[in-house]
């Protein structure tokens, strides 16, 4: 066996009932590596990774940690083995320390098998200062901020001694500071002899902070290479299997005066109490796309809750097309004129469990009235006729939403929101959980609503799509308004430093150029 | 008369407090575990009979806990090996035990609703010494039953365990966040089935001692929902062990009133026996405003529960 390889994958087939997720994968990760495994959503590259950490059982093929042999039937057998894996969904207790979770499962006891609390705060304090990931061991995880709470993750494998690491999109909720700062500890850990796995849909990630690059499509490894003179157009076809698009085609907004949406000073709390919205003020235009830019968490939620009514502010006032509806009435902020699509689909959007048609139906159920009753026959012929109209794929009007993939699902949120005749629509994440090729639909929607008269809010985290989008970029950061661009004229960097929070131009740890990565988002969107 | 009141609470309390800190375990480790009153009885009725057929305490008490850990281990099975919804489920089991003890009732002691006897052992009231020389408090604390003593002593017991110990920290990790648990390859499965065991001992002790401590009797349905109760109390002092026993010690002083004062104030006792009830669901209102107090202040909209 080939002693360089710390993990090989020979093989690897995955069967969930009668369909096929991973067909016959291959891949190799060599020792003291960061490999970047990247594909479009539902490529398979968690599937492939939870096969390698236990969590799910394979169909067939072989797995080999260090040239020998493994099953593992749990996580936990992997994690002994020396696997560690941190969740795109942090798997956190919150209302426990730093400390406790990051032992809990191996915990250093005294006698009757009493916990030895001090012992664990030292050695997570020793573990954080020798991998330069600082952290407050007596911390409560709840009181951190996403990027600390990843840092536990990931000392949460190390105080388990993995030696293979397997990053499950880590970048999605972090500040591109955060970001540098998780590239750099990915480095630390690769130079101590440790691989890291980085599963990742960013290209201009994946170009920035691999060494090799592994692309997969349709559950199969279509290629592994060196990241040595490969391109984000390179990587991205590969990806897709023919060439995309990265850059929507429009034409220049031309908005009109009087704005759909007005915000004049508005401060909302958020559930934990604190100020999240703090004394905001925005406006957006019929016939333009308004991009609100951010890390999450800095009150986008909270605004776009309140917009929704479905949060009530403290102070300030809303108003849709001129008309200041009932705070926290979900009902009076639609009747006012608010197309909304939530960014959680599954739980505010859609109802996972109902048909289609009726999914489709609900806000529109007074066109289908008769009496009390609901002329199902009708609201079923109007939903056969958008699953057509907006390309919902492997769809009949009574699959229920949630067997839908994300994308898809996404686009019956659409078709149920853009039928109204809303002239604001809020598109939360629209692009969230989205394959490429339904994004490149699901933006043409909406630029079509923007020439169509409507005015259009899109709140994304995805900087790559705020640039493609929008018209006009507004960033927000703890809960203010910090940049109001026109997208033409304002380069990735500079929003990028004011989601950060920098607004000193000539801050160094940005001047130097780091990994280089918010150049090359810029090249890529200068290179279209 | 206040003393005597008091008295009777902490005797009243006893097996509130027991089954409070059985229930507390399976809370804290994320189970809603609503079938005390079964487990309850099922150990009252094992306890009498055992005690009855052996003339032994010590034979009844160990008879009570070992059926209740029993059916505990049941609705464990059900609930984690074949994935039954633990609220079903609990209901389930608690209807097989009103079933069971009342067809044992019977078959086994040929009597229709109640067994009583004078074969029956009693335990013996514990005079402590020096301490029932103090004045007030002497005469409240001295004079119990054994088992009332175990309930009050196990409170900080149950608390070193959750708190002190690993295997606390590891229940309190898989009922606050599974999945963390699971992915610190905790066995999830394993530490539920141990806390429903011990659910079962706890309520073992306070059906045992309800049949053959606090009466000397047995009765169809005599737990008369003091589990819901207890499950009321922990609730509303979120699991937390020794906050758990001071609000079944209240809903215990609660029934104390009830069942004391139409004997002082001529007062329809009907009436006055609503007073624990009132207290529970009192209780309940609190812990309602206080969970969406929080979401009312901050204005959001609860999509969860």
């Amino acid at each position: 066996m080939d002693g360089s390889h710390l993990v090989a994958m020979r093989g690897i087939v995955k069967y969930f009932g009668d369909f096929v997720a991973i067909h016959d994968a291959s891949i190799d990760i060599r020792p003291g590596e960061i490999h970047a495994l990247v594909g479009e959503n539902g490529a398979g590259k968690s599937t492939l990774m939870n096969l390698l950490y236990g969590l799910l059982p394979r169909t067939g093929g072989e797995i080999l940690l260090r040239g020998r042999p493994v099953h593992f039937s749990s996580p936990a057998e992997a994690i002994a083995s020396g696997i560690g894996m941190v969740h795109q969904h942090f798997k956190l207790a919150p209302s426990f320390t730093v400390a406790e979770n990051i032992i809990v499962g191996s915990e250093p006891v005294k006698s009757f098998a009493r916990l030895d609390l001090k012992a664990a705060e030292e050695q997570t304090a020793a573990l954080s200062k020798r991998f330069g990931l600082d952290l407050d061991p007596r911390a409560v995880v709840s009181t951190l901020p996403v990027g600390l709470r990843q840092r536990v993750e990931i000392l949460k494998a190390l105080y388990r001694d993995a030696e293979v690491l397997i990053l499950d999109e880590p970048t999605a909720v972090l500040t591109p500071q955060e970001t540098h700062e998780l590239f750099r500890t990915m480095r630390v850990l690769a130079d101590s002899g440790r691989s890291v796995i980085f599963i990742t849909h960013k290209l201009r990630e994946v170009l920035a902070a691999s060494d090799r690059i592994s692309v997969m499509r349709q559950g199969r490894i279509v290629t592994t290479r060196d990241n040595d003179g490969v391109t984000a157009e390179q990587i991205a076809s590969l990806m897709v299997g023919r060439s995309v698009l990265l850059r929507v085609n429009k034409v220049e907004a031309k908005p009109d005066p009087e704005p759909a949406l007005i915000i004049r000073n508005l401060t909302v709390r958020s559930d934990r109490g604190a100020t999240a919205v703090d004394g905001l003020s925005l406006q957006v235009r019929p016939r333009e796309i308004v991009g609100l830019a951010g890390v999450q968490g800095n009150g986008q939620d909270e605004l776009v809750e309140s917009i929704a009514g479905l949060r009530r502010p403290v102070s300030g006032h809303i108003a849709i097309c001129g008309v200041e509806p009932a705070t926290a009435d979900p009902r009076a902020s639609r009747q006012a004129g608010l197309a909304y699509i939530p960014a959680d689909r599954g739980r505010v959007g859609l109802s996972l469990q109902s048909a289609i048609w009726e999914n489709m139906t609900l806000g529109h159920q007074n066109e289908f009235r008769r009496g009390p009753l609901l002329r199902a026959a009708a609201a079923r012929l109007r939903t056969r006729e958008l699953i057509r109209r907006f390309d919902v794929r492997g769809a009949r009007e009574d699959t229920p939403a949630g067997a839908l993939s994300g994308g898809n699902q996404q686009k019956v949120q659409l078709a149920r929101e853009l039928t109204r005749s809303a002239p604001l629509i809020i598109a939360e994440q629209p692009s969230q959980g989205v394959d490429i090729g339904a994004i490149e639909s699901i933006h043409r929607m909406l630029v079509t609503m923007r020439d169509d008269g409507r005015a259009v809010f899109v709140v994304s985290a995805d900087l790559d799509e705020i640039f493609s989008l929008c018209d006009r970029i507004l960033v927000i950061y703890r809960g203010r308004i910090v940049g109001d661009f026109d997208s033409r004229t304002v380069d990735v960097e500079e929003v990028g430093r004011l989601m950060g929070g920098i607004t000193d131009g000539h801050d160094g740890h940005h001047a130097d150029g780091g990994t280089g990565l918010p150049n090359v988002a810029a090249e890529m969107r200068v290179g279209q | 008369m206040l003393s005597d009141i008091a008295y009777s609470a902490i005797r009243i309390s006893t097996p509130l407090i027991f089954a409070a800190l059985g229930g507390l375990y399976t809370f804290q480790a994320g189970m809603l575990n609503i079938a005390l009153d079964g487990f309850m009885i099922i150990a009252a009725f094992a306890a009498i009979a055992t005690a009855f057929a052996t003339g032994s305490l010590t034979a009844g008490v160990i008879a009570g806990v070992l059926a209740s850990m029993l059916l505990a281990a049941f609705l464990a099975l059900f609930n984690l090996r074949f994935r039954a919804h633990i609220f079903i489920a609990g209901i389930a089991v608690t209807f097989l035990a009103y079933g069971l003890t009342a067809l044992l009732l019977k078959s086994v002691l040929g009597q229709d609703g109640v067994f009583a006897s004078d074969q029956i052992p009693t335990f013996p009231a514990i005079q402590i010494p020096f301490v029932r020389d103090i004045p007030i408090i002497g005469p409240l604390v001295s004079g119990h039953t054994l088992l009332v003593y175990v309930a009050y002593l196990s409170i900080p017991v149950v608390a070193w365990t959750l708190y002190r110990t690993r295997w606390g920290l590891r229940v309190r990790i898989v009922g606050e966040a599974e999945d963390a648990a699971l992915a610190a390859g905790i066995r999830v499965d394993w530490i539920k089935f141990q806390t429903m065991l011990i659910s079962g001992l706890f309520c073992g002790l306070a059906g045992a001692y309800l049949s053959l401590g606090y009466v000397s009797l047995f009765a169809k349905q005599m737990t008369n929902e003091r589990g819901l109760i207890a499950l009321a109390a922990i609730f509303f002092a979120k699991g937390r062990p020794v906050r758990t026993a001071a609000v079944a010690l209240l809903f215990g002083l609660a029934t104390a009133l009830s069942v004391r004062l139409p004997q002082v104030t001529g007062a329809a006792p009907q009436l006055l026996q609503l007073i624990p009830y009132l207290v529970t669901i009192l209780a309940m209102v609190i812990v309602g405003i206080r969970t969406t107090r929080d979401n009312a202040h901050n204005g959001g909209w609860r999509f969860d529960q």
